[in-house]
This record gives structure tokens, C-alpha cells and sequence, in this order.
């Protein structure tokens, strides 16, 4: 076996973190390594390649997604949102902040994941149970904090989300 | 990463799709992605290309009359979120729900991807055959029903012949009580034994009340108990020599061998059916009965 | 918002961590995210077999592969390089011991082994290559279980060696047969400890390029990049300095990331042979490989009927699977030297034998033996209890020592301060131990026991180990430049643990500086001072302090210039928030930039000041490392300076039908002596604990009867993730060290062999209720519902 074919290659359109890009990618490129590799958005990070850790997390036409099992080929025409993505014009997210300010992570290498399920889970709940963030990031492995600060930094985001806490308190 | 020859085709409708996949036989259909593609990346598939299914199958949920029909790529979120289902297809909005993997997993993974890709260990096998589903399937030039005691023939072994691809599945909404168990060791793990159970009144089988239990994770195919409750509901141990019956081969994986889920299904099925007995008379009290 | 302010900081003070707002934006660089154009990325060939006699190597076709620039086998191996130097040799404690080059010549000793390795435009490229490689095989006998390798008639890992075993020894203080034989009561038991890793997220990253000069520039994310630079140079025979290994940000360590593997000189010489960069990133399959922990446990305990421990006999075995030159098979001597831990016990005989199979090497894991003699002495306490019908809390402080005896020698160990009672106390107070205990009895239905477990860990730190670079010093120097900001570089390095905050924190209170005028540079062998990096929670006992001694004679330099500008004693100057003062007169005032720039620029006749240069130097090495000579076996006996401890109490439900353990509640105390920032040891303590209760009940590399891995992938292995967790609730207790420059013991290991202990205890309260008793961990359903079946007979 002296012989491998070239590589079937596409060009993929979509949008990511608001930017039209076209990517040119190998037709079983992960959406990870388009990310990572093509795009050289390395927020994103690998740490299974099996669905199992979430550090690799995006948003998929707002839809949380595990950037590992997900075909780059199939993000054609979707808005794509990374971590880079997150912050608008420098001002971290609630959650970005509340995670930094309450040790919500340590190496940081899971934050992607973190984040984006911690803003999908206050999208529809601002009032969270602990049962209920555990939950929004079981799908999240973290191997420094025991979850615990992550869990209070979301709850901590959460009150400064929810509207009622806010005329409430200022 | 996917080995770079692996192509990613899309073709303008299924029967084309089904066409390729029963000409090439390491084609491989992609629906949710959520197990195809991490077994390409990790070489425990080999595949020339992967056909898409997306824009060919229906990814909604369909209520009808007395059935509910679930489309090939609905996904986890999608049928969990769907409100209709708490009265339609409570158990599936529960299985779907608590999904393993996150809200990443659920807004990917679909219900017939995992009916067809049949793991042991998955949550889905087992429910739909304790539910007594119907697969409809999509062929290069025909199509067929096949029931979901009849679809699962093996561990990752299904009724599906080369070029059918599962369209959607078609779960029956009838009236009655359910309970859904799935026991793992922690949030990590595989399913090791899922209990689906579903308790209704009526004569068939006989008495006034009878039980299906879909048991899944014991053997390599789902386990089936049909039976009627007059009375107390059956013990664990009861249910475990019913099993026993209908059980020839233990599954076995790096989690349980057979043994341990031998020894744990009864009680896991007993604890479903305890949950479907009582739903089942909470709404018979609802409905005003007896 | 936070109500901190971050202009001006002080220890203890919960600053917030200094990079991350890069950190959570995506913005910080790990190694995979250095990019250098015409990369090649390197691809490792593994054996498949558990030991086999490599008969041939083809690589012919391999090489016609597209995109493949090189491959290289064990031959070229031995021709190019020397072989991994050990991370810490076992012949320096009189062990049996072996080479390992990069890549075997002519055997296998485990599957999982490297055995060729390929470079290529892209990684798939070199996989495809890889997969045309054809390696013959004859597979010889092996052994997996320690019962296996210690049998007369064994298969040998090393062919050279008379048995499996690298070094076994005995640590004896008193007399523990006499004791034994004198006490009122004995007890003895088992437990076994299952093979588990830490499974930091990312995974292991190299990057090497050679440049025109011959220097090799190598990015990774080693622990110790210091060490791995000599073991880099040593391996290539150029000068030390010729390597530069850069440590960007690392993505979580805890032992996984000592040096010693063989990928290590591996991407350095596909970079040489193809000149070009090349990188190698671990996959999580190859992660999963790297063993830590496997402990048979052998004990007996003698004590008198007020429930006085008097005498510990217990023996350990571990199973280090081929050895390596990785830093991972010591845990079993540390595991041994531990006891007994935090327990006034005057008579102890502990041996340790290390034993060697055909599974993959170890690492080091965070606990590091400690943990595995907290199981072993947590047990032991709990079954006089048992036996003595005592309040399990009463057993426990009959046996401390008292906080009036510190600094206390005790098992060989030198324990430099504490309150143990208080610890425990607060603990057991926090939890409601004892009404929990009565009300599991009360709970208990057909179908669920309750139980609550107590876990008390003394955690030995700082490790300083002769015979190996593996040191209890470590240096800083601090540079204040003219406009009065610091620069401070350190040899400690920061796993992700954000000590380099902590650090600034020090540094900002000493000189009296902004915060944010202090920056910290960590992992670059080119700028900062030869240390050892990060292990045995060293970086604020030793870099913090190493840069507090640094800022004090820089302070002498500033003392002086500010008093002889001013004409007043130098008793009268002080620093704060930024500026120079003269107590007394409220007049003279300048910040602290212009003084800096008046030390450099304007003429002062003072001898402090000669040479005006504001840059110190220090190495901090802690009291209390009293190193007897080393006796016969070679072992150093003091190697720990600092001794902190935490209390823990495991709430548990246990399903009898199932077995499976379901943890409900979770407390525990702590005291690492001065604590520098409460936010970072508080987090640094709920991961240890995570990691202990993870390998408590779930986490496990299995093997297969066929030598094979099982666990590869997170599936199979069972990380623990949030849903398994309770709600930690935990607290700290200082007492400051008394042997250290800021009072500070070493945050970061503390916990996980507490938690381990907590629930074992927990689960036996539990299990014990319907007479069953768990011995091994992990408190998977099927080895709980086997105890509990096992009870039923």
C-alpha cells in the first residue's frame, strides 16, 4: 500500500463570530479542526476527539455543539459563534466575568464549554437550581475545580441576569 | 481526525441517497453524526464516504391520531422540548431529556440514529421495543414497516438490509401509565441497564391490567416482558427470572459483564414498572375511574 | 461587582486571577495553539501485544506515502540519541533498573509502547504512514497483576532482573512486632486501590525545531521545564544551554506532566532529521495509557482498650507496570513513608515493594502515594472504633499529638505545625457527623443504606529528594526597572493553578507597588532562573518566597536611596500603595517610579547602592529539611518540610440492589498555613477532593485479561462531572508554618486522599449496617453489590 489519494477537499461558507468566511477543508474535516486549523481560532480546544470533555464547544445557529463530532462540511451556511466570539467589542459576557471573578476555572482549558452552556442554560432560566447548572454542564468535563466555583460563578451570573434581581437591587 | 480519502456526499433525494449507500458498501449514512463521526476518528469504522441525510429524512415530530411519528434527525432537544410529547410520548420526552452528554449531545444525537447504530447499552433500543414502535424504512426502490421487536437482531445488528436507512419512527400514544429507568454507574457512564415500561388496562393480553417492560443493556438485543397485573405488582426477583427466559446471552462490555447485569435487571425493571403502575393510577383517579 | 480593589493588594487577600480575562475569551496560547509555518506533525506506532520480541521492522512502503518526510525506528533511535534520562532513577534507592530509549531495538515490554514514529505534512499523513509500517511480532509470556509478577515462576518484564521487582524496602520506627504483641486488641484488613490517572484536559504537547545555530527550541508543557531542557541536552549531547523549552500556558498537570516519556526526544530528533518544526500532540487514547496508582494494601493495628493506637505493621505493592523513566513509581515509597500520617503511633513497620508488569508506565498523580496511606490509616482508625464500640471522632483524637508538641517528630517526619483536634472538629460540626450518623440508621429503607465516613489526611509537601533533580529550593529573581515596575522571573511554573497571581501578590506587598506594575515570568528556560517547576504544591512555599527574599534586598537598596535623598534615617521610610514616605514627615513624598529612577540615574555615595542596580536574586530553601546520610537503601528520611492536613466528612447512599454509591453530602476543613489567596487554595482544594472522589467511585484505567487497555476513551473511564458531585462545602483553619518565609505549607495535593478515605468510610458506615465491607476502590456498582452479596452468603 505505496499509494493515498489526494485528499476530497470543499470549500465551506458559513459565518463565524459575525465574519463571512469561505473555508477551504478536506470533505471530513471536524468543525474543530476548521476552526482551529483554517481559522486559527484556538480558543477552541481538542481533548477527547469523542464527545466526552466539551472543550471544543461552539454554538451552531445558536445551538450548543460539540465542534468535535460535527462535520465542518455540514456548517455550511450557518453562523458560527467561538469562544473568541463571545465577548462583544471587549466587555466580557456575565458569565465570562463571573467566572473569572469567582475562580471558575483554573487552567481554563474548559472554558469554552462552560461558557456557552452556562449562556444557554440562563437563555432560558435565569433563576437556576444547583441541580439545574449541574445539569446545563454535565456534558463538561473540568479537571481543576471540582465544579464548584463554576457552579457558584453561573449562579452569581444568573442574579445579574435576571431582570427582577436588577430593579431589585439597583 | 477522519482519514483524509473520506468523502462527504449529498445527493438530491433519498432513494438516490439509498441508492449509493446499497451500491457502496463502505458508504455509511450520516444522520446526527454523534457516533459516526468519532468512530471514523477513531478508526473503529472505515467508511469511503459518508452520505447525508440532512434535508432528506424529516427531522420533526409528527402528532397524530393515536401515534406519534418521529423523524430521522428530530434530535434529543427536539423531542424534549416538544410540549405535545408530555401527553403524546411521555417516555421518550424523559428518555430524551436526560440524554447523556450534555445539551450538545442532545441538539445532535437523534432517537433513530441510536435505534439504528443498536448498542446494547444505548437507551433507545429497549424503549421502543417496550413500546411496541414501528421503524419505517426507506429503501433504493421500495419501502417497508418494521417492528421494533423485530428490528434489533444483534449487538450493532439490525433488520436493515444494505441501503435502508430508517425514515422514522412511529410509537403508538395509547392511554395508561409509564416509567423510564436508566441505570448508570455515574454521568460518565454508558446506560447499563434501562427499564421502559408501560402499564394499561384493556384485555390483551388478559385482566384488566397488563405491563410491557423493554429492557435494554442485559442482552445484546432489548429484552421484552409482557404481563398482566392482577394484584401486587410482580418482586424483583420475579422479574429477573421472567428475564431469564427471554434471555440467552448476557451482553458484556469493559463497564458490567453479564453477570452483574443479570443480577441488577429485575430490580431496575421492577422499579420502571413500580413508576408506570402508579402514573397509571393517578390518571385512572384523574379520569375519574376507580 | 467585586468590591476589591485591584490597585493595591495584599496577601490573603481573594485577588482574582491575573490572565483571566485571556483565559475566558480564548486568547491564551497552549501549546497545540503555537503555530510555525511548515510544521510537521509527528504520529506514533504502538505495540499491540503486552510484551513480544520485535522479529522485523519494514517501513519501506511506509515512506512513499504522501506528505511523509521521515521515520524513525528504534535502530535510528539508538544511533541518534541516549536514552530518556529517569525522572528519578531507582537505583538511587539500590533498585533494580533499566534503560529506556525512545523507541525499543528488539522488545516490547508493554501495548501502548512507541515503536516507530513518522513525520509528516499532516498528522493524518503520518497515521497513513504508520499504517504501512509493518512490524512482526513474536509475543512473549506476560503478567498484568501484581499476584502475577511476584510469583516464583513469573514471566520477567526486565529479562535482566532476578524478579518484577524494581525495590522493596522497610521503614521502621520503634518496635511494631513487640507492640503488636503487648496490645490489647489487634485488627488487620486489606484494600486495593484501582489503577487511575488525573486526566488533565489537555493533553501532553511537544513542538520542537532546531534552529541554524544548532540551539533546539521546544515547547511543551512539562512541569518542569528546567529539568527537561538537561534530559533534552543530555539525550542530544549538545551543551544545556543550546536548548530553550518554552512552557506557554498548560492546561492542567497534576503529576501527568513530570518528564520521562519517550515522545519527548522523539519530536527533537524527527525535528532534526527533517528540518523542520515539529509537533506532537497526545491523543486522549494515548492519555489514557499513562498509569498512576495501583496499590494492594496489607495492614494490622495494635491498640489498648481506651482506643491508644500503639503499634502499625502494613505493607504495600503497587503495580508500576514497565517502569519508564517517568515520575511515577516513587508514590509507592512516599505511600510508605506517609504513615502514620497525622497518628501518634510510636511503633510502625511499613514496607513497600515496587512491582513491575507488562502494562503501561506510571506518571505522577496528585496525592502521590499520600493518598493511599490515608486509605490505609483512615481504615485502620475506623475498625478501632469498630472494634472498641468508640465514637469513631474519639479514636481519632486519642491518637493526635497535641497542637503545644509542635514542631513534632513523628514517623521520621518533622511536622511543623498544627491543630489537628480543631480541624477535626470543625469538620464534624460543619457536617453534623454525628446526628447523620445516628439518623442513616433511621433512614435506611429495603432498598438504600446511608452512611457517613470520616477521612483525615496529613499531606507531606514540598518534596526535596537527593540522588534526583527533584528539589525543595527554588529561585526568583526580581528586576525593577527605572520607572519603578518589576519584572519578577521565577523557577516555579504554573500548571494553571494562576500561582504566578499569587506570586504578584507577594511581590506588589513587599516593594509596595501597584499590582499591575508587577509581571511575572514563568517557563522560559532562557530568562528564568534554574528551578524546578511545579510539583508536591512548592510554587508559593517556593517561589513566593524566593521572590519575598528577592524584594527585601531590593527594598535595602531603596531604603537607602530614599533616606539619603531625603537626609533621613532609613528606620523612617516606608512604601505604600505606590509612593515613598518618611514617617514623621508627612512633606517628603515621591513615587516609588522616581526614586527607581533616581537609584538608576542620579549619583548617591551610598554603599548600599553600589552597584545602583535594582535587580535581586534569591533561593528559598525552607527550614526543616534535616536529611539523615543516607543509610544503606539510600533513602533520604526527611524529605518533606511541610505538612499540611484536612479534615473531610462523605455523606453516602448505597442502593443494595445495584450497589451503586450515590454521594450526598460533602464537608471538609483545612489548614495550609498562611493562605496568600484564599480564592486560588479554596479552588485548589475542592479539585483535590474531586479527584479523590472521582477515583473513589468511578475512575479507572482498566485492563483486559489480554494486557490490553480497556479504558481508552472517557466512556470507559468515568471522569467524574458535576451532576456526581454534592454541593462542597468546605472551610480553612490556619495555623502558619513555622518553617517556612511566609508561614505558607503548600496548597494543591491536600484533599484527594481524604476524600478517598471519606468515602470508604462512608460506604463501609453504609454497607457495614447489612454486614458487608468494601476493600477495594473504586465503589463501582459491581465490586459494592459483590461486598454486599458476599454478606448475604
Amino acid at each position: 500500500m505505496t499509494h493515498v489519494d489526494p485528499a476530497p477537499h470543499r470549500t465551506v461558507s458559513c459565518t463565524v463570530n459575525g465574519k463571512d468566511v469561505q473555508v477551504r477543508c478536506r470533505d471530513g474535516a471536524l468543525l474543530v479542526e476548521m476552526i482551529r486549523d483554517t481559522l486559527d481560532l484556538t480558543g477552541t480546544h481538542i481533548g477527547c476527539l469523542n464527545g466526552d470533555c466539551g472543550v471544543c464547544t461552539v454554538r451552531v445557529d445558536g445551538q450548543v455543539t460539540k465542534s468535535c463530532l460535527y462535520l465542518a462540511a455540514r456548517a455550511e451556511g450557518a453562523e458560527v459563534t467561538t469562544i473568541e466570539g463571545v465577548a462583544e467589542e471587549g466587555t466580557l459576557h456575565e458569565v465570562q466575568q463571573a467566572l473569572w471573578n469567582g475562580e471558575g476555572f483554573q487552567c481554563g482549558f474548559c472554558v469554552p464549554g462552560q461558557v456557552f452552556c452556562a449562556m444557554d442554560l440562563l437563555e432560558s432560566n435565569t433563576t437556576p437550581s444547583d441541580g439545574q447548572i449541574r445539569h446545563a454542564i454535565s456534558g463538561n468535563l473540568c479537571r481543576c475545580t471540582g465544579y464548584q466555583k463554576i457552579v457558584e460563578a453561573i449562579h452569581d451570573a444568573s442574579t445579574r441576569l435576571d431582570p427582577t434581581e436588577k430593579t431589585a437591587t439597583h | 481526525m477522519i482519514p483524509p480519502h473520506v468523502r462527504y456526499l449529498t445527493f438530491p433525494d433519498l432513494g438516490s441517497a439509498c441508492a449509493a449507500l446499497a451500491a457502496e458498501r463502505k458508504y455509511v449514512a450520516l444522520g446526527g453524526g454523534t457516533v459516526v463521526v468519532p468512530e471514523l476518528v477513531r478508526r473503529e469504522r472505515h467508511a469511503d464516504a459518508m452520505v447525508e441525510l440532512r434535508g432528506l429524512v424529516p427531522d420533526g415530530v409528527t402528532v397524530g391520531e393515536g401515534e406519534v411519528e418521529f423523524g430521522a434527525l428530530a434530535t434529543y432537544t427536539t423531542v424534549a422540548r416538544d410540549p405535545r410529547l408530555q401527553e403524546a410520548a411521555p417516555l421518550l420526552r424523559q428518555l430524551a431529556a436526560g440524554i447523556t452528554g450534555g445539551a450538545q449531545l442532545r441538539n445532535q444525537a437523534t432517537l433513530v440514529g441510536s435505534a439504528c447504530r443498536a448498542i446494547p447499552s444505548s437507551d433507545v433500543p429497549a424503549a421502543l421495543v417496550g413500546l411496541d414502535a414501528t421503524m419505517r424504512v426507506q429503501g433504493p426502490s421500495s419501502s417497508r414497516d418494521i417492528a421494533a421487536t423485530d428490528f434489533f437482531l444483534g449487538a450493532f445488528r439490525t433488520a436493515l438490509a444494505p441501503g435502508e436507512i430508517v425514515r422514522s419512527v412511529v410509537v403508538p400514544s395509547h392511554p395508561g401509565g409509564y416509567g423510564y429507568l436508566k441505570f448508570k454507574f455515574s454521568e460518565s457512564s454508558w446506560p447499563i441497564v434501562t427499564a421502559a415500561a408501560f402499564v394499561r388496562d384493556g384485555a390483551s393480553p388478559g385482566g384488566p391490567r397488563w405491563a410491557t417492560i423493554g429492557v435494554g443493556g442485559l442482552a445484546p438485543v432489548p429484552a421484552r416482558v409482557d404481563l398482566d397485573l392482577d394484584g401486587s405488582l410482580p418482586t424483583a426477583a420475579d422479574l429477573n427470572d421472567l428475564l431469564a427466559e427471554q434471555t440467552s446471552a448476557y451482553w458484556s462490555d469493559e463497564l458490567a459483564d453479564g453477570n452483574y447485569r443479570r443480577s441488577i435487571a429485575g430490580a431496575i425493571a421492577r422499579r420502571a414498572l413500580a413508576q408506570a403502575a402508579t402514573r397509571h393510577q393517578d390518571s385512572a383517579t384523574d379520569r375519574g375511574g376507580e | 461587582m467585586r468590591s476589591l480593589d485591584e490597585r493595591w493588594v495584599t496577601p490573603g487577600q481573594p485577588v482574582r486571577r491575573r490572565d483571566g480575562d485571556l483565559l475566558v475569551t480564548g486568547h491564551a496560547l497552549y501549546v497545540d495553539d503555537f503555530r510555525e509555518p511548515g510544521t510537521l506533525h509527528m504520529a506514533v506506532l504502538r505495540s499491540p501485544h503486552p510484551h513480544a520480541r520485535i522479529s522485523s521492522i519494514d517501513t519501506t512502503s511506509a515512506m512513499s506515502v504522501r506528505g511523509v518526510r521521515a521515520i524513525v525506528t528504534g535502530k535510528d533511535v539508538q544511533a541518534a540519541i541516549g536514552p530518556v534520562p529517569h525522572w528519578f532513577d531507582p537505583a538511587n534507592f539500590g533498585g533494580n533498573t533499566s534503560d529506556f530509549p525512545a523507541l525499543p531495538v528488539d522488545e516490547v515490554v508493554y501495548a501502548g509502547q512507541p515503536v516507530v514514529a513518522a513525520a509528516a505534512e499532516s498528522k493524518a499523513q503520518a497515521e497513513a504512514a504508520l499504517a504501512a509500517v509493518r512490524v512482526e511480532y513474536v509475543p512473549l509470556p506476560f503478567v498484568t497483576s501484581v499476584p502475577e509478577a511476584i510469583r516464583e515462576d513469573a514471566p520477567l518484564v526486565f529479562g535482566r532482573w532476578d524478579r518484577n521487582v524494581a525495590l522493596g524496602d522497610t521503614i521502621s520506627f520503634g518496635d511494631a512486632a513487640g507492640a503488636l504483641e503487648r496490645a490489647d486488641h489487634r485488627a488487620s484488613d486489606t484494600f486495593s486501590i484501582q489503577r487511575y490517572q488525573t486526566a488533565p484536559l489537555e493533553p501532553r504537547a511537544y513542538l520542537a525545531r532546531w534552529g541554524r545555530d544548532g540551539r533546539l527550541t521546544y515547547h511543551c508543557n512539562t512541569q518542569s521545564p528546567h529539568q527537561m531542557r538537561g534530559n533534552l541536552a543530555a539525550m542530544f549531547g549538545v551543551p544545556e544551554p543550546h536548548v530553550r523549552v518554552i512552557t506557554p500556558k498548560v492546561g492542567g498537570a497534576f503529576g501527568h506532566k513530570f518528564h520521562g516519556y519517550p515522545e519527548e526526544p522523539l519530536v527533537a530528533l524527527m525535528a532534526k532529521t527533517c528540518g523542520a518544526p515539529v509537533k506532537w500532540i497526545e491523543s486522549r487514547e494515548e492519555a489514557m495509557l499513562v498509569g498512576a496508582r495501583e496499590f494492594e494494601h496489607d495492614f494490622e493495628v495494635g491498640f489498648m482498650a481506651d482506643g491508644e493506637i500503639t503499634a502499625i505493621r502494613s505493607k504495600v505493592w503497587s503495580n508500576v507496570g514497565a517502569l519508564g523513566a517517568a515520575g511515577g513509581w516513587p508514590m509507592t515509597v512516599v505511600s510508605a513513608m506517609t504513615i502514620p500520617g497525622p497518628y501518634e503511633i510510636p511503633n510502625t513497620e511499613c514496607s513497600y515493594e515496587v512491582v513491575v508488569s507488562n502494562k503501561a508506565p506510571w506518571n505522577g498523580a496528585r496525592g502521590y502515594g499520600k493518598e493511599s496511606a490515608a486509605i490505609v490509616l483512615e481504615r485502620m482508625v475506623e475498625m478501632v472504633a469498630e472494634r472498641l464500640g468508640m465514637d469513631p471522632v474519639a479514636v481519632r483524637l486519642r491518637n493526635f499529638p497535641p497542637p503545644e508538641v509542635f514542631p513534632h517528630w513523628l514517623g521520621g517526619k518533622r511536622l511543623d505545625s498544627g491543630n489537628y483536634a480543631v480541624v477535626l472538629e470543625r469538620a464534624v460540626e460543619m457536617s453534623g457527623y454525628r446526628e447523620r450518623r445516628r439518623a442513616c440508621r433511621d433512614e435506611r429503607t429495603d432498598t438504600t443504606v446511608f452512611g457517613v465516613g470520616i477521612g483525615f489526611e496529613l499531606t507531606p509537601e514540598g518534596g526535596d529528594w537527593h540522588g534526583g533533580l527533584l528539589r525543595g529550593f527554588d529561585t526568583s529573581t526580581v528586576r525593577m526597572d527605572p520607572s519603578g515596575d518589576v519584572t519578577v522571573l521565577t523557577g516555579v511554573t504554573s500548571p494553571g493553578t494562576g500561582n504566578e497571581t499569587g506570586i504578584a501578590q507577594v511581590v506588589a506587598f513587599e516593594l509596595g507597588v501597584e499590582f499591575r506594575a508587577v509581571t511575572v515570568l514563568q517557563g522560559d528556560t532562557d530568562t528564568v532562573p534554574y528551578g524546578f517547576g511545579n510539583s508536591s504544591s512548592r510554587s508559593l512555599n517556593l517561589g513566593g518566597a524566593s521572590a519575598a527574599l528577592a524584594c527585601r534586598e531590593l527594598r535595602v537598596k531603596l531604603v537607602a536611596a530614599a533616606a539619603y535623598t531625603w537626609n533621613v534615617p532609613g528606620e523612617t521610610i516606608h512604601f505604600r500603595n505606590g509612593r515613598v514616605g518618611c514617617d514623621g514627615d508627612a512633606s517628603l513624598g515621591m513615587t516609588i517610579g522616581e526614586l527607581a529612577y533616581a537609584v538608576y540615574t542620579a549619583p548617591m555615595p551610598v554603599r548600599e547602592l553600589m552597584p545602583p542596580q535594582l535587580e535581586a536574586t534569591a533561593t528559598y530553601w525552607p527550614a526543616n529539611l534535616d536529611h539523615d546520610p543516607p543509610g544503606p537503601g539510600g533513602i533520604t528520611h526527611t524529605p518533606y518540610p511541610t505538612f499540611p492536613y484536612s479534615a473531610h466528612v462523605a455523606q453516602v447512599a448505597v442502593d443494595v440492589e445495584t450497589g451503586l454509591v450515590k454521594l450526598v453530602g460533602y464537608d471538609a476543613v483545612h489548614d495550609c498555613g498562611t493562605v496568600v489567596n484564599p480564592m486560588f487554595v479554596e479552588g485548589q482544594f475542592h479539585g483535590a477532593i474531586a479527584m479523590g472522589l472521582g477515583g473513589a467511585l468511578s475512575e479507572m484505567n482498566a485492563y483486559g485479561a489480554d494486557g490490553m487497555l480497556q479504558s481508552t476513551t472517557f466512556k470507559t473511564y468515568l471522569p467524574i462531572r458535576a451532576t456526581d458531585l454534592p454541593d462542597l462545602r468546605t472551610d480553612h483553619v490556619v495555623t502558619p508554618s513555622p518553617v517556612t518565609l511566609l508561614g505558607t505549607k503548600g496548597a494543591g495535593e491536600g484533599g484527594v486522599g481524604g476524600a478517598l478515605a471519606a468515602v470508604m468510610n462512608a460506604v463501609n458506615d453504609a454497607v457495614g449496617q447489612v454486614g458487608a465491607t468494601l476493600r477495594r476502590f473504586p465503589a463501582r456498582p459491581p465490586a459494592v453489590l459483590a461486598a454486599l452479596q458476599e454478606a448475604r452468603r
